[in-house]
């Protein structure tokens, strides 16, 4: 018997679903809501108490952070190191500059601002320092972070560590989705992926266990700034949204995180060239729908289809 | 008594000639390109707010399978090259089925761009 529980938190829908031996969803799936909630409270850009805004705040000193916001942004180092640097926290600014600067629910679709458009690459993590042993990270002047696909994928992968002992589980947070187990009859669970073309449309299935899968994308969350439409994916050597002909990409990794990661990685690098890249990596698999519709399926996306 | 000034040679004349003709020119270039340029600059910027992308037209799953074009360059990693499959995709195929089977039930959840 699956248990669903859908809801709202950290600007999108999430999902738990836990299979459970009687009819009656186990009272734990209720608490999930109340952990985004405090790791929100904790990770959030978009709150202005939230702790990583307080620590955007500082500069040039340490500060002792809390075990969620440590955890995430060790994820976050090693998000940056797989990706050869695509994905980094330190996006904010160049986020901020591209007009990304509320919660996409919030964020006006039609922006015109009258600065100048600065060109930058964005300062790579390794200027941030951190002692681990003391848990502090010190942020230089100019540097600041924002966690964000990092943060959901690490939420979802929580969720599924914590409640795998009451049985299979499955956490879908916006799209970045973490899997336990197969499900009690020993079928994997099945992942729709979404047509971006056409909406609540899934144009391929994909069967997994223990693994994370997530969907990097410019289909949705774009605005229009001065006239040219602008999208969260930035690309960390412009400071500026990916010029990519890549729609969306699906990645399956290991851990969510790996998979969240590495998606955002393709759609910055493109098409064929994030092609190239998923198939240098044993660990990863991968559709890539193009701007044009075509799409690349890598060699072992077929054990999944 | 001062000199006479030297009378001007042809070369002078072709100067001023050609000078001329590049600021008529110029000003001519400016009183009637300017104001199209700002109106269709204008013009491009409302039809880029007005018409946002639009998904294209749902049509009943058609896919064609095209000669794909491998990347080229070195191989990471040694192995096999990519066996990359291009689909032309011009409609949903509505939650089942998929490149080489996969039906066997509709998918408990979704993995899309959020």
């Amino acid at each position: 018997m699956l248990h669903r529980l859908p809801f709202r938190a950290m600007g999108g829908e999430m999902l738990a679903i836990l299979e459970g031996a009687t009819d009656s969803a186990p009272s734990i799936l209720d608490k999930v809501p109340d952990w985004f909630e405090d790791w929100e409270q904790t990770l959030s850009r978009f709150r202005i108490d939230s702790e990583l805004s307080r620590l955007n705040r500082t500069f040039d000193q340490p500060v002792e952070v809390s075990e969620t916001l440590w955890d995430v942004f060790q994820y976050a180092l090693s998000a940056e190191t797989i990706t050869n640097g695509l994905v980094t926290p330190t996006v904010l600014d160049a986020m901020l500059e591209a007009g990304y600067d509320q919660s996409f629910e919030d964020l006006p679709r039609l922006q015109n601002i009258y600065e100048n458009q600065v060109l930058t690459a964005v300062n790579p993590l390794s200027l941030v320092l951190w002692d681990e042993k003391a848990q502090t990270i010190c942020l230089p002047y100019g540097v600041h972070l924002d966690f964000g696909g990092v943060a959901k994928g690490w939420a979802a992968h929580q969720t599924v560590e914590r409640l795998q002992e009451y049985g299979s589980v499955l956490m879908n947070a916006a799209g970045d989705i973490a899997i336990s187990d197969s499900l009690a009859s020993g079928e994997p669970w099945q992942i729709g992926v979404k047509n971006p073309f056409v909406k609540d449309t899934d144009f391929e299935i994909l069967k997994l266990n223990r693994c994370g899968v997530a969907t990097s994308g410019r289909d949705r969350r774009r605005w229009n700034q001065n006239g040219l439409l602008r999208h969260h994916i930035i690309d960390p050597h412009t400071g500026q949204p990916a010029d990519t002909d890549v729609m969306t990409a699906t990645v399956v990794a290991p851990t969510v995180m790996e998979a969240e990661a590495a998606a955002k990685a393709v759609l910055i690098l493109g098409g064929e060239e994030g092609l190239r890249w998923i198939e240098s990596d044993p660990m990863l698999a991968g559709i890539i729908v193009l701007e044009n519709g075509h799409t690349f399926y890598s060699r072992r996306i077929n054990q999944y289809l | 008594m001062a000199n006479k000034p030297a009378p001007r040679n042809w070369n002078d004349i072709q100067v001023v000639i050609a000078t001329g003709s590049m600021a008529l020119a110029l000003v001519l270039w400016n009183l009637f390109a300017g104001p199209d340029r700002a109106s269709a600059l204008k013009h491009a910027q409302e039809q880029a707010v007005l018409s946002p992308p639009q998904p294209v037209q749902e049509a009943a799953p058609v896919v064609v399978e095209v000669q794909p074009t491998l990347p080229t360059g070195p191989i990471l990693l040694g192995g096999n090259a990519p066996q990359t499959q291009i689909i032309v995709q011009t409609g949903g195929k509505g939650g089942g089925g998929g490149n080489g089977g996969g039906g066997g039930g509709a998918p408990v959840t979704s993995t899309g761009s959020s």
